[in-house]
């Protein structure tokens, strides 16, 4: 063989060219295909876990505030003075109507709050900041999609109504969206047919459970058995937050949801 | 020459591979690391919500440790000198927790220059004239909590038990200083108490203590906790010798059958207060025996009276025989406990039971009874079910839930509550046991009808029968009465979280 035809064969013809170039691009195209799915993915994991992690937090809060209500109770003053009503927790858990702080409503029954998807925390939210040291109400309300919190100094007149003096715009703001416990009622048939077991019988799902002292052992206040079914009574409180992220699932184009539950317990006594 | 034109060919072979092969990896890689960082989100996420909940549930154990071990009749009591009677001012016990294997060195609430080793600031904020504190006791946390096997540590760091003052609370706690109950200006001196409800500056037996705990977890996650938390004695309002308490209601009249001809058989009244053994003031005398109306009143008066068995057995309070109350009881503002409601009676019962030194299944007889009662050692004793005693006698505070039965030489030094079925029976012909202290009866298994406390129950009719010669009897003694009221908890007065720096 000669010098030439030798070097001819170390070259490329054209199909062997446009051969290696095609699958070039289907290898490139295939992963950048993936690539794009990934990011894709990824961004909205991201906004799935950014709604999640806000759900997280206002879910935390919520069971650090229904750990620590009821403080300051009544009992770290002497017997024999008369403080202000603002200056301790008259209750863990206040409740609507001018019988506040006097007569309790029945959970279930008559109490606006604490309800399902409402309660009104009572408690110093700073112990230990500058005096005088007052005590607020916090109060959670779900409201349509939107859990709404709102905090207010508890009013020093022994008759004020928590319920009205919380329920202001100026008082209550959003805290978190899209919480799917209680949608209207086409959007909640939507989402129990994708996610049955977390709407079972197709109901909505309270936000608030509470469990009342009862013996031998604490039941739900709305157990039969429960000896005690007033928020002075409430013992713990489940929370259950079910929240829908901003997209739905990329390829089946369902509404993403996810439940996230917390207890708290009220350790200050009344 | 043959070698090197190979070599040549295929390196240029080898070229476009090469290249191709980089670039396909480096997407797989791009694709890779995007993955992972989505799912490490997700786990850092959980992790997040783990922590919290986690180092908030190993700061309560810390606490739970630190009220635990303030108790006397607990296993790792802190001891009088570790714990005063009286906790100063300026002397902090703190209850250290290292991780198993590390050394006691790690925690040092004391440096607070040193923030790895888990510093107490908030004690210089709460006692800025006792800081740092002038007697410092270091004990480390319990075994029976830190070795079961299997057991994960608790993973609070320290807990801190101290007196407590109004600084310390923030509380205006009598209202002082001119400026109202909301004012500043707290109290940095004074010791603050506990008067059986609320606190107080007043000096009493009981001394409120503050006690904090510091949870960390491994991740850097922290959280303080604090109780304020004082000793509570069991408030049994005593109204008789022996109480039967029942609702009077037809069908449900108490049923007291006494034994017809003892001569040795009493129920009295009026205090012994020595007479059992041990000595203490005289307290006024009380009914020998107490019923909550007129119909019972009618019908135990009568069997007591006609025929007249020995109606001069029965003593007590105003001198008449048979000396029978219908309404010796009165809801004393110190006690949670209404001993006419059968819900709050079955309260009561559970909170013994929390706090009692044995709880025995029954049906159960004398030798179930704790080996250590005595005397000298008085302890309470919860009988879930029916006891049986022969020959037996008890010191301190029983409960039982069902049946009382007992032969006439045995008896009970302290306070003796049949609560729950409510049926009391002495059997036999043995003799010479008494009861010093106090005896109640209550059926809370319901049937009354009307009233009642929760759960629509009511009282059902009480019995209690004797036989003959039936023992000595029942004696009012408030010596017995107070030895079994002994410390049963560390009460939770107040909780609430800390920020930590």
């Amino acid at each position: 063989m000669s010098k030439r035809d030798r070097t001819r064969e170390t070259g490329f013809s054209l199909i062997e060219l446009v051969m290696a170039l095609a699958i070039f691009l289907i290898v490139c195209g295939v992963a950048f295909e993936m690539l794009l799915g990934a990011m894709k993915r990824y961004h909205d994991d991201s906004q799935l876990l950014n709604s999640f992690q806000e759900a997280r937090f206002g879910l935390d809060q919520m069971v650090r505030d229904v750990n620590d209500a009821g403080f300051p109770p009544r009992n770290q003053f002497e017997a024999g003075v008369t403080p202000a009503v603002n200056l301790y927790a008259a209750t863990a858990f206040a409740w609507s109507g001018t019988s506040y702080p006097n007569t309790p409503c029945t959970i279930g029954t008559n109490c606006v709050t604490p309800s399902d998807y409402d309660l009104i925390v009572e408690t110093e939210i700073n112990p230990n900041g500058p005096a005088p040291h007052t005590v607020q109400w916090v109060r959670y309300k779900l409201i349509g999609t939107t859990l709404y919190r709102g905090v207010l100094d508890k009013s020093a007149s022994p008759s004020a109504d928590p319920d009205a003096l919380t329920s202001g715009t100026d008082v209550l703001v959003p805290y978190v969206q899209n919480v799917m416990n209680n949608p209207p009622a086409a959007q909640l048939a939507a989402l129990q047919a994708v996610y049955p077991a977390m709407y079972p019988g197709g109901n909505p799902v309270p936000m608030f459970q509470y469990f009342c002292e009862s013996v031998p052992q604490p039941r739900a206040c709305s157990d039969p058995l429960a000896s005690t079914n007033d928020p002075t009574h409430v013992v713990g409180v489940i929370i259950t937050l079910i929240v829908q992220a901003p997209t739905t699932e990329m390829q089946t184009g369902v509404p993403r949801l996810v439940q996230l539950k917390g207890q708290g317990r009220r350790i200050n006594p009344n | 020459m043959k070698a090197r034109k190979k070599t040549r060919r295929k390196s240029e072979e080898s070229g476009i591979a090469l290249l191709l092969s980089i670039f396909v990896l480096l997407l797989v890689c791009v694709v890779g690391i995007a993955m992972l960082s989505a799912s490490g989100t997700e786990s850092s996420l959980t992790g997040n919500y783990r922590s919290a909940t986690a180092v908030y549930y190993a700061a309560l154990s810390g606490l739970e440790e630190g009220r635990g071990r303030l108790l006397p009749r607990n296993p790792d009591y802190l001891g009088t000198t570790v714990l005063p009677p009286t906790l100063p001012l300026g002397h902090v016990i703190y209850i250290k927790n290292p991780l198993p294997g590390d050394p006691p060195s790690t925690i040092d609430p004391t440096n607070l220059g040193n923030p790895a080793t888990f510093p107490d600031t908030e004690y210089a904020t709460e006692f800025p004239g006792y800081s740092p504190p002038s007697n410092v006791q270091i004990v480390s946390s319990a075994p029976t909590i830190t070795s079961p096997a299997n057991s994960p540590n608790p993973l609070y760091k320290w807990v801190r038990i101290n007196a407590l003052t109004e600084n310390a609370l923030q509380i205006n706690v009598n209202c002082s200083g001119g400026g109202g109950c909301g004012s500043g200006g707290f109290n940095t001196n004074a010791l603050i108490y506990y008067d059986g409800t609320n606190l107080t500056r007043t000096v009493t037996q009981y001394q409120a203590l503050e006690v904090t705990a510091l949870g960390a977890l491994p991740d850097g996650s922290r959280k303080l906790l604090q109780y304020v938390v004082a000793t509570t004695k069991l408030q049994i309002p005593i109204a008789a010798a022996l109480t039967l308490a029942g609702p009077g209601t037809p069908g449900y009249v108490l049923s007291f059958n006494p034994p017809p001809s003892a001569t040795s058989y009493y129920i009295n009244g009026n205090d012994q207060s020595g007479g059992g053994g041990l000595a203490c003031a005289p307290l006024p005398a009380l009914p020998g025996v107490g019923v909550y109306n007129a119909s019972d009143y009618t019908s135990i008066d009568g069997t007591l009276s006609t025929p007249p068995p020995r109606a001069g057995h029965y003593t007590g309070a105003g001198g008449a025989t048979p000396n029978v109350s219908s309404s010796p009881y009165v809801h004393p503002s110190n006690s949670t406990v209404d001993m006419t409601d059968p819900f709050s009676l079955t309260n009561f019962v559970q909170t013994i039971q929390g706090s009692a030194d044995a709880v025995v299944a029954g049906p159960a007889t004398g030798s179930d009874m704790p080996g250590a009662m005595s005397f000298s050692n008085p302890m309470t004793v919860v009988v879930n079910g029916d006891l049986s005693l022969s020959g037996f006698t008890g010191y301190g505070l029983l409960v039982v839930t069902g049946a009382l039965t007992y032969t006439g030489d045995s008896g009970w030094k302290g306070i003796v509550l049949v609560i729950g079925q409510g049926a009391m029976h002495e059997v036999g012909s043995a003799d010479g046991g008494e009861f010093d202290g106090a005896v109640f009866v209550a059926n809370t298994n319901g049937g009354g009808g009307g009233g009642g406390g929760g759960g629509g129950i009511s009282l059902g009719d009480a019995i209690y029968t004797v036989q003959n010669p039936g023992g000595k009897g029942i004696y009012y003694d408030s010596c017995w009465i107070a030895q079994a009221r002994r410390p049963v908890s560390y009460k939770v007065l107040s909780f609430h979280e800390i920020p930590y720096p």
